[in-house]
């Protein structure tokens, strides 16, 4: 099992990778959810909940991979 | 000790890479600062991948022109990595939303909100120093022993 430590490494490296590339992803991937492992992108989904179905379809756990919802281009998001 | 928030500045967004803690679960997340929100809120997936239950009701809260019911949850540890590469573990309570319905579609709005560190973070101790021209973004807290030798003073 991967350390606190470890965990927050790879996300740290992934969210710096993410933070590169975002406006790439947000073109590629806008409105829709992407999960990110390794500084690749290994699923996507139209959203949150459907993308966790994928990863279980796919045999990758929750806890190896980040997140992120992409705003569609153009959009501002104000929480 | 500080705490290293990270600038997208081609979304706006500054983001913390953290990992949540449950009993039962930890998970990698992104949580987004934003010292608008009065409380820390916990996306609606990540709050059910960590079992998180519905048991203390704590209001309404109005998320993007939707009201939502939120719960308070006091068992969450949030796990940061400081800038000298330790992990920090703070507790606090968080907010999970409820949806109005169980129709996919209002799941899915609300699942489109992050997980959000709110004002009551800063309420730990926390400083929050943003110079975006910099790049030099970080919550700042000052360890207990140099807090007690500045007192002692």
């Amino acid at each position: 099992m991967k350390s606190d430590l470890e965990m927050l490494n790879e996300a740290e490296e992934n969210l710096e990778w993410f933070t590169r590339n975002s406006k790439n992803i947000q073109e590629e991937f806008g409105g829709k959810a992407i999960a990110i492992k390794d500084k690749k992108i290994v699923s996507s989904a139209d959203s949150g909940i459907k993308l966790l179905e994928v990863l279980k379809k796919q045999n990758i756990d929750r806890s190896d991979v980040i997140i992120e919802r992409i705003p569609p281009r153009g959009e501002i998001r104000i929480f | 000790m500080r705490i290293r928030v990270i600038y997208d500045k081609d979304l706006g967004l500054l983001k913390i890479p953290v990992t949540l803690k449950s009993s039962h679960k930890r998970i990698s997340v992104l949580i987004v600062v934003d010292t608008g929100s009065p409380n820390t809120l916990l996306n609606y997936t990540d709050s059910r991948m960590l079992n998180i239950p519905f048991i203390e009701p704590s209001g309404i809260i109005k998320i993007g022109g939707d009201k939502y019911r939120s719960y308070s949850y006091n068992k969450i540890e949030i796990i940061f990595k400081s800038l000298g590469g330790d992990p920090i573990a703070e507790k606090i309570p968080v907010k999970i939303l409820r949806p109005s319905s169980s129709r996919i579609d209002d799941l899915e709005e609300l699942d489109s909100f992050p997980n959000i560190l709110g004002l009551d973070f800063l309420r730990l101790g926390y400083k929050f120093i943003c110079d975006l021209q910099n790049n030099e973004i970080y919550l700042e807290k000052q360890e207990e022993s140099k807090k007690d030798n500045f007192k002692n003073f």
